[in-house]
């Protein structure tokens, strides 16, 4: 042999023993087989991955094939394809993990390589199943924290129930308290009335017959009868109203509360509206007239009434307090009530200060709030949302307008009938 | 090329299944394990190839020279590196059983019966291994 022919030689020998050695030390198996499965070619890290997988070793691919993916030897010979991916990545898991430090999970790519020949890449994913399963830990530690995140915001949106009725109680005690000074009042006029009543009963029935009508004319002058006869029965419809007032006012609460009822259930808003007017009474009467324009035929809808009623009290009372900053004499708050295709929409429109451009954005955003320090947690619109949209997959938006006034709707999706 | 073969006649005769084979290993020089039919692998107690016969070279195509001193089932046939051959072989003291294997020998899968031959206290163990 020539020197020249030894070079080829000698390089050709050379490019076989690193491509060799390529195959040696990639770190997948690669096995190429004949269409009937058996095994022309493989690396040893193929037979490090697949050996283990069958008692005896296998000279047919199909062999260990059947052994970690039987649907492997039907798609190869489903296979019409040319040439291309038969099996893409399919990842088979082989054995419990931590057994003896083997592969847990071998992925297999089957790509058919010529119109005989397919060829096998074998990897060994454990390390990405073991990902995989810190991944799915990790996912189920975050669907803890978002199941207590989500038992947070309902002890949140009950604290906030429980701040608002606080805050209505006082007001409804003074709501409940000029009544009942009328009541007191006229009972007590009623009181000295029936005394003065029976005093002329008395001396009637006392009196001698002849001096009767002399009797009957002072008595009458005395306690003072044609001026009680006139007054009496409007003091006594003074003192039912005033009950009925009160019962009202009583009842309203009991019902804006709504304790112990957690479901929904079907819902007029008309009343809702008119219990949240009632309650609140306070906190608007010093500042505005409250108008009800309620849409007489609006239809139930499914609703947690307690929480729909802190959504409408919330809204009623910012409308007051729009209207007190805005400094002028007296507004008007608007609670509306209308019928739509598939929805039903309740608006409480308020002619206050208007809500400034630049913190619109922000109106919804927890713990945001304009008032001072102390006054208000800045949860109210926050949680009023969350309970339209989250819990009755309504809306809550409004428009605004500086010195004009703002107008909140919430619309709330008809109940399926 | 190796002239010292008449010294070894007596082992002509010596068969992969021979049962006294371990005993007759360890007596034999590295020339005398060369003139051997099948493949022998001499390792010590942490895995390093001792010898690496002629036979065995034959059959790897790798050449004792780029073998000795490595580590055999890490370096030079990390395939091995299962359970039926290294797990069993360093397991035990004693160890004496033939396993069925495939080496990918320049890629071609090479079916091989592997006996697997450890004694306590010995220097070397051997993998013997023959075509099967």
């Amino acid at each position: 042999m020539d020197n020249a022919a030894n070079r080829v030689a000698s390089d050709n020998a050379s490019t076989l023993e690193s491509l060799t050695e390529f195959l040696y030390l990639v770190p997948v198996g690669i096995v190429r087989c004949d269409g009937d499965g058996r095994i022309q070619q493989m690396n040893p890290m193929a037979v490090q991955l697949l050996l283990p997988l069958c008692k005896e070793p296998q000279l047919d691919i199909f062999g260990w094939l059947d052994r970690f993916d039987p649907n492997g030897r039907a798609a190869i010979e489903a296979y019409d394809g040319e040439c291309g991916l038969v099996r893409p990545n399919t990842r088979v898991a082989v054995r419990p993990p931590s057994e003896d430090g083997l592969p847990e999970v071998l992925s297999l790519t089957i790509t058919k390589v010529s119109a005989t020949h397919f060829m096998l890449i074998v990897s060994d994913d454990s390390e990405l199943a073991r990902k995989d399963r810190l991944l799915q830990q990790k996912h189920r530690d975050l669907e803890a924290t978002l199941r207590e995140l989500g038992e947070t915001q309902t002890q949140l949106l009950h604290a906030q129930k429980m701040e608002a009725v606080g805050q209505l109680a006082a007001g409804v005690a003074h709501e409940i308290n000029t009544p009942l000074q009328y009541i007191g009042d006229n009972l007590s006029f009623l009181n000295k009335a029936s005394t003065n009543f029976l005093a002329l009963v008395d001396a009637l029935e006392n009196c001698d017959k002849a001096t009767l009508a002399d009797t009957l004319t002072e008595t009458l002058r005395k306690r003072k009868i044609p001026f009680l006869r006139k007054r009496v029965p409007r003091a006594a419809e003074q003192a039912i109203e005033g009950i009925d007032t009160v019962s009202a006012i009583v009842s309203a609460m009991k019902e804006f509360a709504q304790p112990g009822i957690a479901d929904k259930q079907p819902t007029d808003l008309n009343r809702l509206i008119e219990v949240t007017s009632t309650v609140s009474r306070h906190e608007w009467k010093d500042v505005a007239e409250l108008v009800l324009e309620l849409d007489e035929h609006i239809p139930e809808v499914l609703t947690q009434v307690g929480e729909i009623n802190q959504v409408l009290l919330s809204l009623v009372v910012n409308a007051a307090h729009a209207i007190g900053e805005a400094a002028q004499e007296r507004g008007t708050i608007t609670m509306s009530s209308r019928t739509h295709e598939d929805h039903v929409e309740v608006a409480v429109r308020d002619d206050g200060c208007g809500i400034p451009e630049e913190i619109r954005a922000r109106v919804f955003d927890p713990f945001f709030t304009t008032k001072p320090v102390g006054s208000g947690s800045g949860q109210g619109l926050a949680i009023a949302r969350s309970i339209v949209v989250d819990k009755h997959g309504g809306t809550l938006d409004f428009e605004s307008q500086i010195d004009v006034g703002t107008t909140f709707r919430m619309r709330l999706p008809r109940a399926a009938t | 090329m190796y002239r010292g073969m008449t010294h070894v006649a007596s082992y002509e005769t010596l068969g992969f299944d021979a049962p006294h084979l371990f005993d007759a290993l360890t007596e034999m020089t590295s020339a005398q394990r060369d003139t051997l039919p099948f493949g022998v692998v001499g390792l010590d107690d942490e895995g390093l190839v001792v010898s690496y016969n002629q036979a065995e070279a034959a059959l790897s195509g790798l050449t004792p020279s780029r073998v000795v001193g490595r580590r055999f089932f890490k370096d030079v046939a990390p395939c091995a590196d299962v359970p039926s051959v290294s797990h069993r072989f360093f397991e035990a003291d004693e160890v004496d059983e033939v396993v069925p294997f495939v080496f990918a020998l320049r890629m071609t899968p090479t079916p091989v019966r592997i006996r697997l031959l450890k004694r306590a206290g010995a220097q070397l163990g051997f993998l013997i291994v023959e075509r099967a």
